[in-house]
């Protein structure tokens, strides 16, 4: 391979990535498969005021992946009411990941620091952390991420220990976190766990999969995208009444008002702030599918890319493989012809 | 010397081994209460292993500067990012001051540059299909061709590309179901058997920690 050809590939890779970031379209469905569901549908079956527990085991070398994943499970979880602990065991330098999604999302649902949330941050040595973690939180961490002494979170004043309190655990692991996690955590704790992984990774825990010792597996971007297209979805939920009693033509301002007579949500007027409030919509499918696409988060966005990325890719062992085989014909012509 | 260096952490190996392996099968309160307390000491003394991490990496970068080795740039960049990373965050505080410059640091520099990081492989892993994924044997066209269908089966294009085949008989041949047989049926065979074998490992492993055979943890003698 030479140098020019190089160049010619990793600006055509540059290219795929970019640009259906820049110019955004609709052509390929995500469509969510059995495994995200999984960890979809254990968090809808949880009731208001459970707990689950969301292990940030990852840094920001795999962010673009698994951060989008956070936010969309977080989304799910407080648009339910469910009290969320979190943690990050994988490095310290994953902390303020989970600072900034904790605090994004919880002022997104208006939810209270300490009440209905609580981010503990890092401790070392896994194995002992996740063990402690089901006997004794406040034995393990002192203090939470912005520093508060832990006795004084309500949080964990009702939750002292994993074991018998939580309903749920979903690991977003970027390393080796998801084995412990089944063996010490949720097998010892006796609560059903999830995970997300690196799209690198997800072969390596299909297996417990497939055994049941995790309920859902998400995997690398894909997975992200189809939690976003779910969220999204159960976001177009409590509209749909709101929708049959406006008159179209009719604005994002009107709807917003309709949706405040009939207490909609306060994360579904935010939801409905990321459209343009004078924005006009003749049907409601037509506001439907705007305030959809609105509503998906990173993920989404990069699907687009990451489809032609590995499109290309398939190109390129086409191609590659076509070079070889004609290079040995005509070695073996050669050879004959010698 | 001698003893603390060698003796001394082999007995205690040995003893809390031992001791946390019989905790197991004793279900009383005194047990119970002695698996807790070596739960929380196990973290307790991993914070001292990150602090002689910090010390052995920040030494290797001091040594490189002074001696001036080749890539003593990089590790000049390192020694300034530790020194304006911790002295921001024992000044202004940490994660906790979302308008200081830890803050600032962290999500403008340190987020964006790790995740760049790991996005280059990217291209490398796109000049490596172009260059090394050949079909040379059997064993190696089986792994391209899995490849090949596993990539398009994991994104929405492959979904599409074979979409027309949702509603008739071929069905079973669409990108992301033949992905998911071999994830599921291949792949989950496979890794079960290697994750068998990686606890076996680990027991074998434990086992000749705790009776000394294994030393290596105490730097490589034996």
């Amino acid at each position: 391979m030479t140098q020019r050809e190089r160049y010619i590939l990793y600006l055509l890779v540059a290219l795929l990535i970019f640009l259906p970031l820049i110019f955004t379209f609709n052509v390929f469905e995500n469509r969510p498969t059995p495994e995200v569901r999984g960890v979809y549908d254990t968090i809808n079956s949880l009731n208001p005021g459970d707990v689950m527990v969301l292990s940030m085991d990852f840094d920001p070398g795999s962010e673009p992946e698994l951060y989008p994943m956070a936010l969309a499970v977080l989304r799910h979880a407080f648009s339910k009411d469910i009290r969320v602990i979190g943690v990050g065991f994988f490095s310290p330098q994953g902390v303020g990941l989970g600072v900034s999604a904790f605090s994004t999302v919880g002022d997104e649902f208006g939810k209270v620091n300490g009440v209905d949330y609580v981010f503990l941050g890092y401790k070392p040595v896994l194995i002992a952390a996740i063990q402690a973690m089901n006997d004794n939180i406040k034995g393990l961490f002192q203090v939470d991420a912005w520093g508060r002494r832990v006795e004084e979170l309500k949080l964990l004043q009702d939750v002292p220990k994993l074991r018998n309190n939580v309903k749920y655990l979903v690991v977003l692991a970027a390393g080796e976190t998801v084995r412990p996690w089944v063996a010490f955590g949720s097998a010892k704790g006796g609560y059903p766990m999830g995970a997300g992984c690196t799209a690198v990774s997800f072969a390596d825990y299909f297996s417990f999969y497939q055994s049941g010792q995790l309920n859902g597996l998400m995997g690398g971007l894909k997975a992200a995208a189809e939690y976003e297209v779910m969220v999204a979805d159960d976001y177009l939920k409590n509209l749909s009444g709101i929708l049959e009693k406006s008159n179209s033509p009719f604005t994002v301002e009107e709807i917003k008002e309709l949706m405040v007579k009939e207490g909609a949500p306060k994360y579904i007027l935010q939801a409905l702030s990321k459209l343009p409030s004078d924005r006009k919509f003749n049907t409601a499918q037509e506001f439907s599918a705007a305030f959809f696409n609105a509503n998906l988060g990173a993920a989404s966005a990069g699907m687009n890319s990451q489809s032609f990325v590995h499109a290309i890719l398939t190109v390129f062992i086409i191609m590659g493989n076509i070079a070889y085989f004609r290079s040995r014909k005509k070695k073996r012509a050669g050879g004959t012809s010698a | 010397m001698v003893f603390l260096k060698k003796q001394f952490p082999m007995i205690i190996a040995f003893s809390v081994g031992i001791l946390m392996l019989i905790q197991f099968f004793i279900p009383s309160k005194a047990s119970q209460a002695f698996y807790e307390t070596m739960n929380l000491w196990i973290p307790v003394i991993g914070g001292f292993a990150l602090l002689l991490g910090i010390d052995s990496v920040v030494g290797t970068h001091i040594k490189k500067v002074q001696k001036l080795s080749s890539g003593y740039g990089y590790s000049l960049v390192f020694l300034i990012s530790f020194v304006a990373m911790s002295v921001s965050w024992i000044v202004w505080g940490g994660l906790e001051n979302t308008t200081g410059p830890f803050s600032w640091m962290f999500f403008n520099m340190f987020v964006p540059m790790g995740a760049t990081m790991f996005s280059i492989l990217a291209f490398y892993i796109a000049s490596a299909a172009y260059r090394s994924f050949r079909a040379r044997t059997p064993d190696a066209t089986v792994l391209l061709i899995s490849a090949v269908i596993v990539m398009l089966g994991r994104v929405p294009i492959g979904t599409w590309l074979t979409s027309s085949l949702t509603n008739t008989k071929l069905w079973w041949l669409q990108f992301p179901e033949v992905s998911g047989w071999l994830l599921n049926v291949l792949n989950a065979a496979g890794f079960r058997g290697i994750l068998l074998g990686v606890g076996l490992g680990i027991i074998a492993t434990s086992v000749r920690i705790i009776f000394g055979v294994e030393k290596t943890y105490m730097g490589g003698m034996e």
